[in-house]
């Protein structure tokens, strides 16, 4: 759908039009093909016919002329004359006898040759065999015994096959058609009786019967070649018309008088016919050579030809097409109308479709819009590969005092303190694992400097051009902090006011019923008793009250640490005897197991005492409460059993909420704020453990609570983590192994990814790290250590093939840093290890120094002194000290005042920007202004001062001895 | 060594005449009683106590101050101080050990216990003190 609304609508309604118009266009043409098709085969019947027409007069015609041979050859009296003559032989001597044998002939023919010459025969031969010896000519009687064997082909080859022929002869002679038939005797030809008729005239004669039965519109000519032209006999050169430039003549006037014979082929070789243009008419001409006994020429020199006027049909089939045409046209003009108008009609239903959504979307931009501005919270919007603030709404420029355009132009932690730098890769994390990030809290820096208490949460997103985004919410927790702040004095306060008017009564009650003041009335101590109790009572509810607050608040410190199980409970028993001693009960240690522990003993012992306490509350006089621990899968179990009333499971369900005291009526009388249980049961909570209740009516209650186990109690005290980065399989396992044996937990990266995740996840006290690690830079590695705010403090341990070249890279870097050869020493491994965990707990303690000096003595000098103590960093220009102020959190600077690239005291503004409490330690050797003094914490002339001294000083500051 | 004279800071007079009817009367130590920081200052040169039993939440100068102020006096540098707070906060309780305190006391306390609390602390403190200390 995206691609096809990218293109306009115009676009498609102009593509399917084009198609439509082809699509007629090819089907117009196609029917076009069609009709032709139709019209050729309908020309081809007509030609058919034509040609039957010819063939049918030629045929009429050889057969009549063979009609008329046949009849003189019956002729007994004929016959006998031509044996006679035949065997007179044709010598010199027999002339005499054949002149006698041609008038004998002369006497039979003349009166059928008179008849014969009205029927159309020119031409009436006798021939003697073999040679064609010409006897008499009927039309020339006096002009004979020339012997014609070789200028006729016809004869001659009648009087070899004996067979009768008829045709068209074209001969020296002459040109005609021709019959001639033999004279047997003896079945030997001795003679041949020839007819022949001329060609004027010939087609025109057969015409007309013919031409009547088939069309009017039909004619037939008889067409001779122009060369036959020497052989035409001058009647027949009268008749055709000589006059034309064309190859073929006619006699036809009709045919004359149109161009039709100019535009026939040279060479006729078959039945042919084509479709012919003259004069604006059209004409269907059909062909037919005609056979022909030629001494000359191989080609057909005498056709037959029928032509049809066929203007009418194709003016008719012209305005069909016409018509058809126009109906293609109409169809495709329609069509396209068609696909506009539908065209159109969606265009304006889209259009409106689009409106509407336009309207919507701009109504729902509105809504989102004024809540955005509206907004009480900060709502940002981040590129998340740069961090570039892309949108924020009033609200942020409230809380950070910097308008969106001076925010667009800062950078990420010119906001954010770099306090928080290790704080926002945790979120980062967190956001590139689960889409989101927070609620966290930190803070931000405002406009005048102030900062300001925020928490923050968002969401990451795609653009539509796929870009990653983060959209983040900032509460401005600076209200929050007002009230807890407030909520804090008002728990010391009543903690305090509270308390001081208590303390004196429950001292004065105290001292009164110990008789200090002297006896007393039984009366009088009866109800001092009840003061006594009322008064603890009122104690125990406003410190429980306080307690619940803290913990409901998240804001009791739980300061775990290891303990065995044993001695928690004995501790228990002990703290809990008087009270018990007071209530008439015995505590008893029952069945427990030792086992370690790493909880806020103090906690524990407070949910103890209370389950002790209201055990020993509710048991009968004399009992025994029973205090025992068992293990349970990851945990110990530790119980009270009394053997009190027990509980009902209605009563079970209220126990651990909130000021629940049971059967109000009985136990009323039992000091106790109701809150013992919640507290307890919060406790358990926080402490990663739990509570319950086990009951029977009548027989007794078995309070629990379930802690954590320590894991490996006898080492995980002092047991140290460390980090092996090895990439090769057998060498990491082994070191494992080894630092396993001396009491280390080793975790194993085989490459460098890795290795920056388990750092990012896990505390590691050490670092162990080989310098080629299958083809990734270890080196690099460790500077990215050394760089990083979080991990620089992070002892290295270099265990590499190549350790000189290694050191020959790192050495001038201040850090925690040594050096082991492989293949690895036991001993020196361990020794290493120990070593540079011993250095990195002082150092751990001590401070980041930042030096910002050019004099490369003073710089030694000082680095001398420095480096054992803190981690000492240098700075040689002003430059480089920015850069390493803002990558780095230092808690001193040192700093220099003339330097190469300007005056130190321009650092001063980038320091209370991003290092605001930080002090500042000028060491110059130049005069300094009082108005220069108030800027720096404290200032020391370099004559004046010895580094010695200078040393101690700033390790008084940094509270180091 | 025995415990015998402790000087009291305490702003609340009734606590005052509590504690010195528990720490007198009960239990028979000699009592130098302050309502002020700046009165204990003035009186621990002339009284030399043992033992100092200050009240942490004071008008004007708080226990730590006085504190600070009387370790500042020659005779008072080694001498123990037990602080009396009504903030049970952890925390607090722990700024009061930095500051060099040998025990923490909460209010609302025992008064009948106190005499013996007090002597069992000062017992344990001198457990802790090493013979060079102890000169």
């Amino acid at each position: 759908m995206d691609v096809l609304s990218s293109r306009s609508p115009k676009f498609w309604t102009f593509l399917i039009c084009l198609m439509f118009g082809l699509l007629v266009i090819v089907a117009a043409f196609s029917a076009n093909q069609v009709r032709s098709q139709q019209f050729a085969s309908s020309y081809e019947n007509m030609f058919r016919q034509d040609l039957q027409v010819m063939l049918r007069a030629q045929t009429g015609l050889t057969q009549q002329a063979l009609l008329t041979v046949n009849l003189l050859k019956e002729h007994q009296q004929l016959t006998q004359i031509l044996t006679d003559a035949a065997k007179i032989g044709q010598n010199a001597d027999s002339a005499a006898s054949l002149q006698a044998a041609r008038e004998e002939l002369h006497q039979i023919i003349q009166p059928y040759w008179q008849y014969l010459q009205q029927q159309g025969v020119k031409l009436l031969h006798f021939h003697l065999a073999p040679n064609a010896f010409t006897l008499y000519r009927a039309h020339r009687p006096d002009f004979h015994s020339d012997i014609l064997a070789d200028v006729r082909p016809l004869v001659m080859a009648v009087l070899r096959s004996a067979q009768p022929q008829t045709g068209l002869e074209v001969g020296r002679h002459g040109l005609g058609l021709r019959a001639v038939v033999p004279l047997m005797v003896d079945g030997k030809v001795i003679a041949a009786i020839e007819v022949g008729y001329g060609l004027a005239g010939l087609i025109k004669v057969e015409q007309n019967p013919l031409a009547a039965a088939e069309s009017v519109e039909n004619n037939m000519a008889l067409l001779l070649h122009k060369s036959l032209l020497p052989v035409m006999t001058t009647e027949l050169r009268e008749s055709f018309n000589l006059e034309t430039q064309t190859s073929w003549l006619s006699e036809d006037t009709l045919l004359n008088q149109t161009k039709l014979l100019s535009l026939l082929p040279q060479r006729i070789e078959k039945p042919m016919f084509m479709l012919l243009e003259s004069e604006s008419k059209q004409f269907l001409v059909s062909l037919q050579p005609w056979a022909q006994f030629d001494q000359t020429a191989a080609e057909n020199r005498v056709v037959l030809l029928s032509w049809h006027d066929m203007t009418n049909i194709a003016q008719q089939r012209a305005s069909n097409d016409l018509f058809i045409y126009m109906i293609w046209l109409v169809i495709l003009v329609v069509g396209v109308l068609l696909v506009f108008f539908i065209s159109n009609k969606l265009q304006t239903s889209t259009a409106a479709m689009l409106t509407e959504q336009q309207r919507d979307l701009r109504w729902s931009q509105q809504k989102l819009n004024a809540l955005f501005e509206l907004s009480p919270d900060a709502i940002l919007l981040n590129r998340l590969s740069d961090g570039v603030y892309l949108d924020a709404n009033p609200a942020m420029t409230q809380l950070t005092g910097y308008s969106f355009d001076e925010l667009k132009k800062l950078s990420y932690f010119d906001l954010t303190p770099q306090v928080y730098a290790q704080q926002e890769q945790e979120q980062l994390r967190l956001l590139h694992e689960t889409g989101r990030y927070g609620p966290y809290r930190k803070q931000y820096r405002h406009k005048n400097g102030e900062l300001v208490d925020i928490e923050l949460r968002g969401v990451k997103f795609l653009s539509p051009t796929g870009e990653e985004m983060i959209w983040s919410t900032i509460s401005d927790r600076r209200e929050v902090m007002k009230l807890d702040r407030l909520k804090q004095d008002f728990i010391s306060t009543v903690s305090h006011e509270l308390r001081t008017p208590l303390t004196s009564v429950n001292g004065s009650l105290d001292l009164l019923l110990s008789g200090a003041a002297g006896d007393l009335p039984a009366k009088a101590q009866k109800l001092l008793a009840i003061a006594v109790k009322n008064n603890k009572r009122l104690i125990t509810l406003v410190n429980d009250l306080l307690d619940m607050e803290k913990l409901s608040q998240g804001k009791l410190a739980f300061k775990p640490e290891h303990i065995n199980s044993q001695s928690l409970l004995q501790n228990a028993i002990e703290h809990n005897l008087p009270f018990a001693e007071l209530h008439n009960v015995s505590l008893r240690l029952g069945q427990n197991v030792d086992v370690a522990l790493y909880i806020d003993s103090d906690r524990i012992q407070q949910v103890l005492t209370n389950l002790i306490s209201n055990a020993a509350k509710f048991s009968p006089q004399e009992s025994d409460i029973l205090i025992h621990s068992e293990l349970k899968p990851h945990a110990l179990r530790i119980a009270v059993t009394d053997q009190g009333r027990g509980l009902t499971a209605e009563q079970i369900s209220k126990l651990f909420s909130r000021f629940s005291q049971l059967d109000n009526t009985a136990n009323r009388e039992q000091p106790g704020s109701g809150l013992g249980l919640a507290i307890s049961r919060e406790i358990m909570l926080q402490s990663g453990g739990q509570i319950g209740v086990e009951s029977e009516v009548g027989v007794g209650s078995t309070f629990w609570i379930e802690l954590p186990l320590a894991e490996k109690p006898e080492q995980a005290a002092q047991s140290k983590r460390i980090l092996v980065i090895e990439d090769d399989a057998d060498t990491a396992f082994t070191l494992k192994e080894l630092l396993g044996a001396a009491g280390y937990f080793a975790d194993v990266a085989h490459e460098l990814k890795q290795a920056w995740l388990l750092l990012q996840q896990r505390h590691y006290d050490l670092i162990t790290l080989d310098l080629n690690l299958n083809g990734e830079s270890g080196t690099e590695f460790f500077l990215k250590i050394r760089d990083s705010a979080e991990f620089s403090k992070i002892p290295v341990l270099v265990i590499s093939a190549y350790i000189e070249q290694g050191k020959l890279l790192l050495n001038a870097i201040a850090h925690t840093i040594d050096w082991l050869e492989k293949p690895v020493n036991t001993d020196m491994l361990t020794t290493k290890i120990e070593y540079l965990l011993s250095q990195s707990r002082t150092k751990l303690t001590s401070a980041r120094i930042l030096h910002v000096e050019d004099d490369e003595d003073i710089v030694a000098i000082m680095q001398m002194q420095l480096e054992p103590k803190f981690h000492y960093h240098q700075a040689g220009t002003l430059a480089e000290a920015r850069a390493k102020l803002r990558s780095n959190r230092y808690d001193l600077v040192l700093l220099d005042i003339g330097l190469p690239d300007g005056n130190g005291w321009q650092l001063i503004p980038d320091l209370q920007l991003s290092h605001a409490k930080v002090p500042v330690i000028v060491f110059s050797a130049q005069d300094v202004s009082v108005n220069q003094r108030n800027q720096a914490t404290a200032v020391f002339g370099k004559t004046k001062v010895e580094p010695t001294a200078l040393v101690e000083q700033i390790g008084q500051m940094l509270g180091v001895k | 060594m025995q415990l015998a004279k402790i000087l009291h800071v305490e702003d609340d007079e009734s606590i005052r005449i509590i504690v010195e009817m528990a720490l007198v009367d009960l239990s028979g130590f000699t009592l130098c009683a302050c309502e002020s920081g700046v009165e204990a200052i003035a009186q621990v040169e002339q009284f030399a106590p043992d033992l100092i039993l200050l009240d942490a939440m004071m008008p004007g100068m708080d226990g730590l101050q006085t504190l600070v102020k009387l370790r500042g006096k020659d005779s008072c540098r080694q001498t123990p101080v037990v602080f009396m707070t009504a903030r049970i906060q952890q925390a607090e309780k722990q700024q009061y050990f930095d500051a060099g305190a040998v025990a923490v006391i909460e209010k609302p306390f025992e008064a009948t216990q106190l005499g013996d609390e007090l002597a069992a602390i000062y017992q344990r403190y001198l457990l802790t003190l090493t013979p060079t200390n102890l000169e």
